[in-house]
């Protein structure tokens, strides 16, 4: 039984230790050298692709899938060789995997019961998580007899009623529908910092990653590209793939040319443009490549500051300009998506549906501006 | 539907329209039929059955008549005292009962782990090959696999043959494996298993297998995973299985009659020998009545026990 084998202390620690860790299905591994922590009370997701990793991770820390190398340590403790049920982990399964032949309550009362604990403190238990997912009125329900958004409540306050040090949610919004999905998320989170619980999710969903957690851990191709605070993974993604996985990132192709001002980098682009790069780690001659967030880009309405030519258009110290065509609007009611040309690559920019430039049609050529500072570079 | 669409426009198919004039008119008749015409050749069917068991249930309160002849004496249930009270057809339950059980009971030993195996297995080969083993006796005759049985069975068959070389047997002797109950319930248990693999597999298959990791994850050992979890999932398809196993050996009439000669006489046989030489339809008839009724109540049994194993 879980408490027997582990002690509740509260350790001072991280929960989580994942050191060098690596995951094989015969030959091919499909996760390698994956190393982080998730300190107590954290929310950390895993984001990426389908086929980079992350569920085999989430079931190699639940103890499904041994680690083929590295360690993994939740409260200090190596879990190599610990079975699932001797792991104090709790795991929100894609499909919820309610027993179907158990009512809600019966299904809560589970994991509380392979514990040992006394019977009273197993129908507390039950109760106290039921009342926490506000599912008071359906204890005597069949999974079945539930909505989805209902089974999903059921099965995260099954995993609550563990009491455990480490939640694990695999695609927990995935089997919902958009407007559910977003109250959820608002809701699971509240509940779980209330309770102060650990957790680990797994997402592909950009969207929910940001709203989400704590820290963001985005994996390709069976290993970890980027760590950090949703600002920091959306603000500065370390290359083109987070940049256009977490949000949609303009990739433009330049050169360094070194600095030009205190603080202010300058590039040239690869048909000859100058563009201003505040906060650049590139230097000269570094070829590069230039990120630039849809919505960090303007259309100054009217020909104001508009010069003729387009070849023309110089930084103006902070300010980029450039001229390109102004190819098709998608209205989204509270944005609109623009798409310029730019010789011969396209850009997109998302403006406020207000501001909006409804006097363009397409062919038209335009003038479009970003902050130095909303700019990222990175090498190439 | 819009009748007009019909008519002798140039969309109306050839085979509506043509040189007939009255295919229309024939369709839009038939269009204006109720849709509870749609049913007519189900309830023909179902007639000619009821009218069937109607005659059967009749025959069986008269006292005497043959196949082919008149019903005669008078009304009642004296027949269904008869057999009832006689213990030679009493035996023929009892044997019917007790074959049935032991071939459902091993059926559901031996099928349980193959269809375990079918539905596990990660190599898609030995699933393939496993279901064929399974599938192509159940697609051979039955009379020629219960021959090939006869042919292991005998007193100079496959079995008493290989005792005899390895000298577990005396060249004299030989275990009696044919013509006798032995024989009967190996055969109604080599009848039934296909069925109740293939009934396990589909049950099996249904199970989601992430319901046994989520009862792991909270903390469930394998043994209390598999009696709260996998078990009583399972039980409602081991259930059918058994079921479906104890029906079709209780109603089995070749392997008795090829595996037990004239020393095994389960129900379906002792009715055909009733019905065939002795003429007496009567008796037959409420035999037929009495394994109907059991028929039906071990059904409703079984329903009744799947419905709570799922409610």
């Amino acid at each position: 039984m879980k408490n027997s084998v582990l002690p509740s202390v509260s350790t001072p620690g991280p929960v989580l230790e994942l050191d060098r860790v690596a995951i094989g299905y015969g030959r091919e591994p499909v996760v390698s050298d994956v190393s982080f922590v998730v300190a107590a009370g954290e929310f950390v997701t895993l984001l990426g692709p389908s086929g980079s990793g992350k569920t085999s991770l989430l079931r190699a820390i639940a103890g499904f899938v041994p680690v083929t190398n590295g360690d993994i340590r939740l409260q200090g403790r190596p879990m190599a060789g610990v079975p699932p049920y001797e792991r104090d982990i709790a795991v929100v399964f894609q499909n919820y995997a309610l027993f179907p032949h158990m009512t809600v309550v019966q299904n809560l009362a589970f994991g509380p019961r392979t514990l040992g604990l006394p019977k009273a403190e197993i129908a507390r238990r039950a109760q106290q998580v039921l009342r926490q997912v506000r599912l008071e009125a359906f204890g005597d329900r069949y999974p079945h007899e539930l909505s989805g958004g209902q089974q999903q409540r059921v099965a995260i306050a099954r995993a609550l009623a563990m009491q455990p040090a480490l939640l694990l949610l695999d695609e927990p919004m995935s089997n919902l529908d958009a407007r559910l999905r977003a109250q959820m998320r608002i809701e699971l989170i509240d509940l779980l910092k209330s309770l102060s619980v650990t957790a680990i999710s797994v997402t592909h969903d950009q969207d929910e990653a940001l709203a989400m957690s704590d820290r963001i851990v985005v994996m390709a191709e069976g290993g970890v590209r980027q760590i950090g605070t949703p600002g920091e993974i959306y603000q500065r993604p370390i290359d083109p793939f987070v940049a256009g996985f977490v949000g949609d990132a303009n990739v433009i192709r330049a050169t360094c040319r070194g600095e030009v001002h205190e603080g202010l980098a300058r590039f040239d682009t690869e048909w000859g443009h100058p563009l201003h790069v505040r906060g650049c780690t590139l230097r000269a001659d570094d070829a590069g490549l230039l990120l630039v967030r849809p919505e960090a880009i303007t259309l100054p309405a009217g020909a104001s500051g508009m010069p003729a030519d387009a070849q023309a258009v110089e930084p103006n110290g902070d300010l980029n300009q450039l001229l390109g065509v102004f190819k098709s609007r998608a209205y989204m009611g509270a944005t609109s998506e623009i798409r310029v040309t730019l010789h011969g690559e396209e850009l997109l920019v998302r403006l406020p549906a207000s501001h909006d430039r409804h006097d363009l049609v397409p062919g038209d050529s335009v003038c479009i501006q970003w902050d130095a500072a909303a700019v990222r570079a990175i090498r190439r | 539907m819009n009748t007009s669409a019909f008519g002798r426009s140039k969309e109306t198919p050839a085979l509506l329209s043509g040189s007939d004039r009255g295919a229309p008119a024939l369709v839009q008749r038939v269009q204006r039929l109720s849709p509870l015409w749609l049913a007519l050749p189900a309830c023909l069917v179902l007639f000619i059955f009821g009218i069937g068991l109607l005659d059967l249930l009749l025959w069986s309160l008269r006292s005497s008549g043959s196949l082919g002849a008149e019903a005669l004496g008078p009304v009642g249930l004296q027949t269904y005292a008869r057999i009832l009270s006689d213990p030679l057809y009493l035996g023929a339950l009892g044997a019917t009962l007790r074959l049935s059980a032991v071939s459902t009971i091993a059926s559901l030993v031996l099928g349980l782990p193959i269809a375990y195996w079918i539905v596990r297995t990660p190599s898609a080969r030995v699933r393939a090959t496993l279901i064929m083993l399974v599938a192509v006796p159940f697609m051979t005759s039955l009379i020629v696999r219960l021959y090939a049985l006869m042919l292991v069975l005998g007193n100079t068959g496959l079995v008493n043959r290989v005792l005899h070389g390895l000298g577990i047997l005396p060249e004299n002797d030989f275990l009696p494996l044919i013509r006798n109950e032995t024989s009967v319930a190996i055969g109604l248990t080599y009848f039934v298993l296909p069925f109740v693999i293939f009934t396990l597999a589909g049950g099996f298959r249904r199970f989601d297998r992430t319901l046994e990791e989520a009862a792991q994850s909270l903390g469930a050992d394998e043994v209390i995973t598999f009696f709260r979890v996998t078990l009583p999932l399972l039980a409602p398809g081991v259930l059918a299985a058994g079921t479906l196993a104890f029906v079709l050996a209780g109603t089995a009439f070749a392997t008795p009659l090829l595996l037990g000669g004239s020393a095994v006489r389960m129900i379906a046989n002792v009715i055909y020998d009733q019905a065939m030489f002795a003429q007496n339809l009567p008796v037959a008839a409420a035999l037929s009545a009495v394994a109907l009724v059991f028929t039906l109540s071990c059904l409703m049994l079984a329903g009744r026990l799947g419905r709570r194993a799922h409610a």
